[in-house]
């Protein structure tokens, strides 16, 4: 399971990154809005976590593409905000990603939402499924 | 990282608290560790992102002040209070929030003297992390 973690905060980056690879998922780093949108569509990675302010672009806009491009429009996406402002974050729900997370983040949070979202997405029991 | 506070960070900037009202930061080894679940050669890899991203991001800030650029304030200030409060160091935050506001509001009214006075606490929580960054 790889996912992709898009945050200019390099500290919070580093931070993710580690967890994650703990966990025994695949990650991927991205510190601007265009780097994370052209490893979306490399990589094509099972859960995104995307924060809102990013350089070179926003978390929303990544978010929208995500959601209007066939190919990547399944992928979850996880976003992670120290914004308080209600009209940006009236902007992200409207795009309807498939969790809101604020900063400081909430580990036990942040691995409940993972595990839901990817749950789907793993392979079945040996015997209980289609055997993919 | 911390489970025992069930955050990764333990700084809460999002709390609407004047950062006059905040002690100096008081950046401890005890605390920090908690932040990495006792991972010591972690907490020096964070300390040196940390150390590594924060020139850059003040020479930003300050340019930004200077020239009167709000939305380079904004997206500058707001990287910088997340960065410092993964380090629970909240009165840096909230003087980082401070800024990051007056580009979102467009009013750099006490922008100069509000740089001036992040600068000091930066200075304090850098030299505290640079003990961990060795």
């Amino acid at each position: 399971m790889k996912i992709l973690i898009a945050d200019d905060d390099a500290v919070l980056n580093h931070l993710l990154d580690r967890h994650c690879r703990e966990c025994g998922y695949e990650t991927t780093l991205t510190f601007d809005a265009l780097q994370a949108w052209q490893h979306v569509i490399s990589d094509r990675p099972d859960l995104i976590l995307l924060d809102v302010k990013l350089p070179g672009g926003t978390g929303i806009e990544v978010l929208k593409r995500v959601h209007k491009t066939a190919t990547t429009a399944g992928i979850p996406v996880i976003v992670i905000t120290g914004v308080d402002d209600p009209l940006v974050l009236r902007m992200v729900k409207e795009q309807h990603p498939d969790a809101i997370l604020s900063k400081p983040l909430n580990i036990i949070e942040l691995d409940v939402q993972i595990s839901l979202l990817l749950a789907s997405k793993r392979p079945n029991p040996a015997g209980q499924g289609s055997g993919q | 990282m911390s489970r025992d506070s069930h955050s990764m960070t333990a700084g809460n900037t999002s709390t609407p608290v004047s950062p006059a009202d905040l002690p100096p930061d008081r950046i401890d080894r005890k605390s920090l560790l908690e932040i990495v679940d006792q991972d010591e050669g972690l907490l020096k890899q964070l300390a040196r992102l940390f150390l590594a991203d924060k020139p850059r991001l003040m020479a930003e800030i300050q340019d930004s002040v200077t020239r009167g650029d709000c939305a380079k304030l904004d997206g500058a200030a707001h990287t910088l209070k997340g960065s410092v409060g993964n380090f629970g160091a909240r009165r840096a935050a909230q003087l980082a929030a401070r800024l990051e506001k007056m580009g979102r509001e467009k009013n750099l009214q006490g922008a100069a003297e509000a740089f001036a006075a992040l600068d000091k606490e930066i200075a304090r929580v850098s030299a505290a992390l640079a003990e961990f960054s060795r």
